[in-house]
């Protein structure tokens, strides 16, 4: 380890670089030691990835949830035409487009469009290892990666046909950048992390979240350094921030729109339960989070010394962690003001948790490795993390579709199910949601939903339609599964549940139809919301 | 390569790679509508493994559905009234409501079936409650 003498005639970089954590010499075979370092480096990040696949495509073809089916919907639809329809959703378009490039290409099966979140989320665990050895050395980029490799937010979020993993790829990039650029003051990082920034912004709202929490921490991170960090900081900062907001600029005026008009009505606002979510979302449950905090609070116990406390390497560690707290804080306290509160949200600040523990345990002596080696015993279980069933509109659209002709109605209890029964449905269907009939099945319209939901009594909408259909036409009538409490409570779902049965009733009691079939007739249960559909024809 | 070549390639590849682009949707009433790539819907047939465990056990066997609405999956092992009988119901609680209600006084619960032994010999209905129970938790 270097002097402080020494020290002070090295760079920033260097200085940091210098104390890294030097290599553990583990009890290998000879054959695997007499390999150059790069072989045995690339190795270790071979068997990580192929490990990381295993555990992560058991459920690749799993039909999808209501989320995915918009994805794929709005991603179907002509290039030009999707920033339009996402003024309606209320998601900015990167990963809609990528998708669309991607499903030209390979189609719009289930597990066609799920390799995508694949390849992002296998993309971690390379570029993982590649952050924690620019910011912590090997050790910590091994570990880092074999943390990307086996993260329960990833392995869940790998497999959906949602920007999650896509998010968490340039939330890892965002984090490299920034600790690189603002903590070892490299001006290539800093414009990486800009353009990641900007990346993330066209990809999640909670990318605003990251920024401004990114912000907040550059802000404590000068007040508490010296002139070697201080010097063009600002300038810096204000560069990357000011680049990320130029490149966003023209997607500003859907995102004000969106805003405005597109809130998230099915989201409750959060309490105190973040740690929580943490423990279970994004390290895998509380005993694996309770090994891995162990083990990475044993590494950083040196720095509450005060020798260590204003170290380059304690600098890093808080900064990690003020980019994951301030991050969590702006999301919480703007979802007090509007709900966009949700575990899966965590995805940017997923590699920066993963990398603060991956440090901290790279420190910890042998105590790392064991913790990493416990941990990763209960993680690669292919069943605990992927959702074994997402719904059951697969199997609905599949007993009910050799029934249906072309004309018959599909009317669909949430409306933000409409596009899932239509991906799972035949062509040739017309489709109406409890709002009202349906232009497009393929997306759904967010604009003012909860007004236009409460707008459209039952009583007014259902009875023309049911009178339009001609003799020996078909209905069929789909809606939630509302068995649970958890997830109905928020305005927009506890109006589903209650106008769900109501659209039950009217259409039940309307003498003109017949029942004729009903499904599924095998349910699995559902991670997400499940349905029932009864088809009617008109005598 | 001359970039006329490049060029071709890229559209051999191009021509290659979209032609595992998306399908049509097949329309409604279409027959065989399984047989199409762009149909996405699919049966999730719970009778499964149990028909690969009865085969197993080299037992006689058909599947058919249970007559009414409800077009419910259904298995009888050996003759009509005489082998036993394998209902399945969407989920467990209503095989155990059934039962619970007095409405299935004649059937086993084991999961999501209800099993109707009838005149089955012991050893033959062994075996079928082993198949019965696969996948059953607790």
């Amino acid at each position: 380890m270097a002097t402080t003498a020494s020290n002070d005639k090295l760079s920033i970089p260097e200085a940091i670089e210098s104390a890294f954590i030097p290599d553990v010499d583990f009890p290998l075979p000879k054959r695997i030691k007499a390999m150059p370092a790069w072989a045995r480096v690339t190795l270790i990040l071979f068997i990580l990835v192929v490990a990381s696949l295993i555990i992560r495509t058991r459920s690749v073809g799993q039909q999808y949830w209501m989320d995915e089916a918009i994805t794929v919907g709005i991603s179907s639809h002509h290039l030009s035409a999707i920033p339009g329809i996402m003024r309606q959703d209320g998601s900015p378009p990167l990963f809609y487009l990528l998708l669309h490039f991607w499903m030209l290409m390979v189609g719009n099966g289930m597990a066609a469009t799920h390799w995508l979140s694949e390849i992002f989320a296998v993309v971690t665990v390379p570029i993982g290892y590649w952050g924690g050895l620019k910011i912590a050395g090997k050790r910590a980029g091994l570990m880092t990666a074999a943390l990307m490799a086996s993260s329960a937010f990833l392995d869940y979020y790998s497999q959906e046909t949602r920007m999650y993993a896509l998010m968490s790829l340039l939330g890892l990039f965002g984090t490299i950048g920034f600790v690189r650029g603002f903590v070892f003051r490299e001006r290539r990082y800093v414009i990486m992390f800009s353009l990641s920034e900007a990346a993330m912004l066209y990809t999640h709202n909670w990318a605003i979240f990251f920024g401004v929490g990114s912000a907040l921490s550059l802000a404590v991170l000068y007040r508490i350094s010296g002139d070697e960090i201080r010097q063009n900081l600002i300038r810096d900062a204000i560069y990357a921030y000011v680049g990320a907001a130029i490149l966003f600029v023209p997607w500003l005026p859907n995102f004000i729109f969106q805003s405005l008009h597109t809130a998230a009505p099915w989201n409750t606002s959060p309490r105190f339960g973040a740690p929580v979510q943490i423990a279970q979302s994004v390290y895998g449950g509380a005993t694996v989070a309770a090994i891995l905090v162990i083990g990475a609070a044993v590494g950083y116990a040196g720095f509450f010394r005060k020798a260590e406390r204003a170290s380059g390497k304690a600098k890093i560690a808080l900064v990690l962690f003020m980019l994951v707290f301030f991050t969590l804080l702006l999301g919480w306290i703007a979802s007090q003001i509007t709900p966009a509160w949700n575990p899966r949200y965590f995805a940017p600040i997923v590699p920066a948790i993963m990398m603060f523990t991956a440090i901290g345990m790279s420190r910890a002596g042998v105590v790392g490795p064991l913790t990493l080696a416990v941990a990763l015993i209960f993680l690669a279980r292919p069943d605990t993390y992927a959702p074994q069933h997402k719904s059951d509109m697969q199997d609905i659209g599949g007993e009910m579709a050799p029934l249906l002709h072309p004309g018959d109605l599909v009317i669909v209890g949430q409306p933000e199910q409409t596009p899932l029964a239509y991906y799972y449905l035949p062509a040739g269907l017309r489709f109406s949601s409890t709002i009202g009939p349906v232009k497009d099945p393929s997306y759904v319209n967010w604009i003012n939903a909860l007004s236009r939901y409460r707008a459209a009594t039952p009583s007014k909408v259902v009875p023309p339609m049911l009178n339009e259909l001609k003799k020996g036409q078909q209905v069929l009538y789909i809606r939630p599964l509302t068995e649970g409490v958890q997830g109905w409570d928020a305005p927009w779902t506890s109006e589903i549940r209650t106008r769900s049965a109501d659209w039950g009733r009217i259409i039940g009691e309307d003498k003109q139809l017949t029942q004729e079939a009903t499904a599924p007739h095998n349910y699995r249960g559902a991670c997400c919301v499940a349905d029932s559909a009864i088809l009617y024809v008109k005598k | 390569m001359s970039l006329a070549k490049v060029a071709v390639v890229c559209g051999l590849m191009a021509l290659l790679i979209s032609a595992c682009g998306i399908q049509t949707k097949p329309e409604a009433g279409t027959i065989h509508l399984s047989h199409y790539a762009g149909f996405h819907g699919r049966v999730d047939d719970p009778r499964k493994p149990q028909v690969s465990c009865l085969k197993g056990d080299k037992l006689p066997f058909r599947e058919y559905y249970a007559d009414g609405i409800q077009h419910l999956p259904a298995i009888q092992v050996g003759a009509r009234a005489v082998g036993p009988t394998m209902i399945f119901y969407p989920t467990d609680g209503i095989a155990q409501g059934l039962q619970i209600m007095g409405q299935e006084t004649g059937a086993e619960v084991i999961g999501a079936l209800l099993v109707y032994p009838n005149q089955a010999r012991r050893s033959e209905l062994t075996k079928v409650e082993a198949c019965a129970a696969i996948g059953v938790k607790g």
